[in-house]
């Protein structure tokens, strides 16, 4: 009785906090522009076509990247890097005019031995295993975002990722394309589908997932949710995205 | 730079739960598993995979053999022969060779405190509370054996919320990492809990169906991967009885111990036995079984007032004395001392008293002699009893009664009868979450003999549960590779 006296006052309470946060997310009227993304939500296979301004700062858990010259970023994806991956990403303009915007990105990641197994929780798996060796992961990826109108935004990734086995996994190339339409609504949020495909003529895997961003001038956040479908498996997860935007 | 109201509201809300979600796994988890990679498949051309899958019964196996599943000749099926009590904790602990629990069960008694520790609620969140990390973890040690058991924190939540749906995430998990997995391994470990839940709350045929389910996929995914030969076992920690519990037989055990007079209490030491007949009842979840501990000097007189009890088959406890310096062990029917063994464990010998009436605890078999004692191995006594009512009847009571996977043994164990079961902790009135389809944990033979299946070698027809790393050395390797702390277990197990 005791137990579920207490359980309806937590339910109720977390219940009250929910409805005041979705409140305030939905009637804040605040004139503000979406920044438009650049550097994707979901790792190694998504990017966009935009940079970061010159000398802006973004911290965030998918992404950590600095804007040199309104040309160029360069950054690290922090959470791999923690995790026994230490990676580095350079990400260069190529072209900008209304509604194109069209970068280069040249990833480099070292995923050192235990990698696979340096997860927080026993509960998640990982199907690469490298207990004993290192890979070296080097994506090359061209990403070009198009404004279809002011709440559409379109971005589009053809990556190239050349993977170094050291002797153990194969070394092997594998190209992936993604698209992800972006729906603008409001002034501080957008709704996110995200389609990919790894491996194209030799097919890996399928991705599927929808998002959520919240954006103000300086904190983004993000959560969305994702399918990989193989041809004999299927996992599924949520994906989980915050950060600082600082200048 | 100003931050409004709004905002800080908003960055307190969502900062503290992102900051404690992000930094945990789901990005990684993610990145790791979206790498495309193949290995050299002349470097480990055989993959041997072994699924434990929980409360798999082994004759839902019959069902899905009879259905069309695993219809290659090269599978091979075996009783397996488990552990008593049957409860999933203390069974795969004991199959494992893993760190001992406290008790059968997360709720057990621990003498050296005098109390019951994981009661109730506490034992039942600790099931359901995801590991958040490998120290902030409430998992037993023997899942550490396994390299898939969860898909995320949630896991175990959603297998009882939505069983079907939860088993279809985790067959799809299971055989994607298998395929990343085989790129570089020899060995795969997994386990399901799913089909066991399944047991609980559905009927036999859909526990058949969703094996039936597996073995689809797992010859789909032999058919797709012809650069490997893959070699398949699936074993499971104990049997189903599937008989749905009416609920006149769902049976509180301390208002039943009063009514044979012996007082449920909290404290051994609190009590004195020369005053009164006290027993500690550990209740936990719902099963065929109840442990029981007391005071040395009771053990007997609450074992024989036990087996009073209308839903109690069988009691078995150890005897004080008997007509050898061996170990003995009583089983009590019906408030009488049905039947006794004794056990050197030196010699790995079993006595049995020429007179014993084993035919009153369902045994047909001939102990013969006229006077005195016969002496038995325990391989005879496994061929003579794995097809009984109670399979392995004199290796389960002993052992269930010595440490072996759990510190602290119970004084007394009751095994019910069939159609009965213990009542249980119960959560609110949360009904719908609570087994009421099948059960396990006592001596009988449904709730006994689980699963060993196997396409990788030749075996025999009934396999005692504890000597599967025997068996399987392959697998045995694994969990020393993957740092698991091997236990022995009892060292007169191997049944050859």
């Amino acid at each position: 009785m005791y137990f579920r006296n207490y359980l309806k006052k937590l339910t109720g309470r977390v219940f009250k906090v929910a409805v005041i946060y979705f409140l305030f997310l939905f009637v804040d009227a605040i004139p503000f522009s979406l920044a438009s993304d650049s550097i994707g939500f979901y790792p190694l296979w998504e990017t966009t076509g935009n940079v970061l301004e010159h000398r802006r700062l973004y911290l965030g858990t998918n992404g950590a990247a600095f804007g040199i010259a309104n040309t160029a970023q360069i950054g690290v994806q922090p959470v791999s890097f923690m995790y026994r991956a230490p990676n580095i990403q350079a990400k260069f303009l190529l072209f900008k005019r209304a509604p194109w915007s069209i970068a280069t990105q040249l990833g480099a990641t070292q995923m050192l031995e235990q990698a696979s197994r340096a997860f927080l929780s026993p509960m998640y798996t990982s199907r690469l295993d490298n207990p004993d060796f290192s890979i070296t992961l080097l994506p090359v990826s061209i990403g070009a975002s198009y404004d279809v109108s002011d709440w559409l935004q379109i971005h589009q990734g053809l990556t190239g990722l050349t993977l170094l086995g050291h002797g153990v996994l194969k070394d092997e190339f594998t190209p992936g394309y993604s698209v992800v339409a972006e729906l603008m609504a409001l002034n501080h949020h957008s709704a996110l589908i995200h389609v990919a495909d790894v491996g194209l003529w030799k097919h890996d895997l399928t991705l599927l997932g929808i998002s959520y961003r919240y954006q103000s001038s300086w904190f983004e956040f993000r959560l969305g949710y994702f399918y990989r479908f193989r041809s004999t498996g299927m996992q599924s997860s949520p994906l989980i995205g915050f950060g600082f935007s600082l200048s | 730079m100003k931050i409004g109201r709004t905002h800080r509201i908003i960055l307190g809300i969502t900062l503290p739960l992102s900051l404690s979600l992000a930094s945990c796994d789901w990005i990684p988890y993610a990145f790791m598993n979206s790498i495309p990679f193949h290995g050299d498949s002349a470097k480990n051309p055989d993959v041997y995979v072994y699924l434990g899958v929980d409360g798999l019964s082994y004759f839902t196996t019959q069902d899905a053999i009879k259905d069309g599943s695993f219809s290659d000749p090269q599978w091979r099926l075996a009783k397996f022969v488990t552990g008593f009590p049957g409860t999933s904790d203390a069974s795969w602990t004991r199959i494992m060779h893993t760190e001992e629990l406290g008790g059968y069960e997360f709720a057990y008694y621990d003498p050296t405190k005098d109390t019951i520790l994981n009661r109730g609620l506490v034992g039942i969140l600790e099931h359901v509370a995801p590991s958040l990390s490998s120290s902030i973890n409430f998992e037993p040690e023997y899942l550490r054996g396994f390299d898939y058991w969860a898909n995320g924190y949630s896991h175990v939540i959603n297998a009882y919320n939505d069983t079907f749906v939860s088993y279809a995430d985790s067959v799809g998990n299971l055989f994607s990492l298998l395929e990343g997995r085989a790129e570089t391994a020899t060995v795969f470990t997994a386990y399901l809990v799913e089909i066991d839940v399944m047991g609980h709350l559905q009927a036999s045929t859909d526990v058949s169906k969703a094996l039936s389910y597996l073995a689809k996929k797992i010859e789909e995914f032999k058919r797709n991967h012809p650069e490997r030969n893959f070699h398949f076992t699936l074993f499971s920690d104990h049997g189903l009885d599937f008989i749905p519990v009416e609920k006149d037989r769902l049976v509180k055990f301390e208002s039943e111990l009063q009514k044979v007079g012996v007082t449920p209490v909290d404290s051994i030491k609190s009590h004195n036995p020369s005053a009164e007949l006290f027993a500690i009842p550990v209740v936990h979840t719902r099963v065929t079984y109840m442990a029981l501990h007391t005071h040395p000097d009771l053990i007997e007189k609450i074992a024989e007032k036990t087996s009073l009890i209308p839903s109690v088959d069988l009691a078995v406890a150890h005897l004080k004395q008997g007509p050898t310096t061996a170990e003995w062990f009583g089983i009590w029917k019906d408030g009488k001392l049905a039947a006794s063994f004794g056990f050197d464990a030196n010699r790995d010998l079993y006595f049995i008293p020429s007179d014993a009436h084993f035919e009153e605890v369902g045994l047909n078999a001939d102990f013969g002699g006229s006077s005195g004692l016969r002496t038995a191995t325990d391989q005879e006594l496994f061929q003579q009893t794995k097809n009984s009512t109670y399979p392995d009847l004199f290796y389960r009571i002993r052992t269930s009664l010595s440490p072996v996977g759990c510190k602290f043994p119970a004084d007394v164990l009751a095994s019910l009868k069939p159609s009965y079961v213990s009542m249980g902790f119960q959560i609110m009135d949360a009904d719908t979450l609570t087994a009421h389809s099948g059960f396990h944990g006592s001596l009988e033979y449904r709730g006994t003999l689980g699963t060993l299946l196997t396409e990788e070698k030749e075996i025999p027809d009934a396999v005692r549960s504890d000597t599967l790393l025997d068996l399987f050395p392959r697998l045995k390797n694994h969990l020393r590779d993957r740092s698991v702390h091997f236990v022995e277990g009892d060292k007169n197990a191997a049944t050859e």
